[in-house]
């Protein structure tokens, strides 16, 4: 496209967007990966409570350039379960199932979540990133790993209306997150079972 | 002006599109062959690699393939993503064809392609890029009315290649490529007439013949 018309159009979206506050609600689908059970092992989710219904808020800086509150309802949660729960077993009880059955305890913090408009980067497109810290812990609650696991997005603005290219980038991060941390868990599982014996 | 007349120039406006040079490149490295059971899949590489292959032009090349033959199955990019998950991620999938022994490794996902008979894994790259472009085109409005003024230009260049990979013989059997390039225009004395090079709409027209014709010969 010619740049006068995207300078055009541009402009008529700021001056439209200025004044203007923008809530996205997010909503995913992940497939289930498709990776080994290892049905002797229980995993115990602890989620962050930033992973449980975040809603995302700019601060005072990001303001200035437009307000824009994300919901993310459960969305990181059903990520964190989907995944890990087609490695292991998933018990958030204190009941024991089977005494043969070895405990791990997997702790999920989100460490950043960050982003770029196009306005901010100057480009037609959304970037995002999530970065996690996860803890994994024996049934003594001793740490065995620590990964750190992260997702990027993008999505040019390209055809899409409103705020649809943002949650399209929010989706790929997301994506890309429960991807990376399905192969990490995949490379590591190995380690880990050697270690709780 | 007649009402026909009317009809005939807005037809002439809505159908003009620039002019525009299509190049199609093809290589065959080594013999193969695809019976009608069996499937392709079309993959970009990453955006994580540089790489900014546009999502339409997939489904276009998705779509446009399904349409041109009945010798072979196409399974979707994003259904293939979907049940190979997290395999062929933008950041996961094998980039070059010495990453697919690893991949291919993994059981689980040998297993699977084979019991959908997947084939050929087909690697796109390429964009449509802005090459240069000049004019001036302003437009303005007032309580008698509005209009536009002037004349402004773009050239863009599509270029893509598609690299047939044999998941079987974990090799690369060939290369298709298209290079479309085109000026674009839009005119206006009070109503702008886009004259549109549909650079990346010829590019898939091509490089879907290529393919079907890859394997087909």
């Amino acid at each position: 496209m010619n740049s006068a018309v995207k300078k055009l159009i541009i402009l008529q979206s700021l001056l439209l967007i200025g004044c203007s506050s923008q809530n996205l609600v997010i909503d995913i689908f992940i497939p289930k990966p498709l990776v080994k059970m290892n049905e002797n092992i229980t995993a115990k989710l602890t989620l962050d409570e930033q992973i449980k219904n975040f809603i995302f808020s700019p601060e005072e800086l990001q303001k200035r350039e437009a307000s824009i509150e994300i919901n993310f309802g459960n969305t990181q949660e059903k990520l964190f379960e989907n995944i890990f729960s087609s490695f292991f077993k998933l018990n958030n009880t204190e009941t024991i199932p089977n005494p043969e059955t070895k405990i791990i305890l997997i702790d999920i913090k989100l460490d950043k979540f960050e982003y770029l408009t196009p306005q901010a980067a100057a480009n037609q497109k959304y970037s995002v990133w999530f970065k996690y810290n996860i803890f994994i812990k024996d049934s003594n609650n001793q740490l065995l790993d620590n990964w750190v696991v992260t997702g990027y997005g993008e999505q040019e603005t390209g055809v899409f209306q409103g705020d649809e290219a943002f949650k399209r980038a929010i989706r790929i991060a997301l994506r890309d997150t429960g991807a990376n941390l399905s192969i990490k868990t995949q490379d590591e599982i190995e380690n880990i079972t050697n270690m709780i014996g | 002006m007649k009402r026909s007349k009317i009809n005939i120039l807005l037809l002439l406006i809505i159908t003009a599109v620039g002019c525009s040079t299509t190049r199609i490149d093809e290589e065959v490295n080594t013999a193969f062959t695809i019976s009608g059971d069996e499937s392709i899949v079309l993959l970009s590489n990453s955006y994580h690699t540089g790489n900014q292959t546009e999502l339409d032009f997939m489904d276009c090349l998705n779509n446009t393939i399904l349409k041109k033959q009945d010798t072979f199955e196409i399974i979707p990019t994003r259904q293939f993503q979907n049940l190979f998950y997290p395999w062929f991620e933008p950041s996961t999938a094998p980039q070059s064809i010495e990453d697919l022994p690893k991949i291919l490794g993994n059981e689980l996902i040998k297993e699977k392609l084979s019991v959908m008979k997947i084939k050929y894994l087909i690697k796109i790259t390429g964009e449509t890029k802005t090459n240069a472009s000049s004019g001036a085109l302003s437009c303005a409005a007032g309580p008698g009315g509005g209009g536009c003024f002037g004349f402004a230009w773009w050239d863009d260049t599509s270029a893509y290649n598609a690299s047939v990979w044999d998941l079987s013989q974990e090799t690369s059997v060939g290369n298709v490529s298209a290079n479309v390039t085109g000026t674009s225009m839009i005119p206006a004395i009070i109503i702008p007439i886009p004259i549109l090079a549909r650079t990346q709409s010829n590019a898939c027209d091509g490089l879907s013949d290529q393919i079907v014709n890859f394997f087909s010969g």
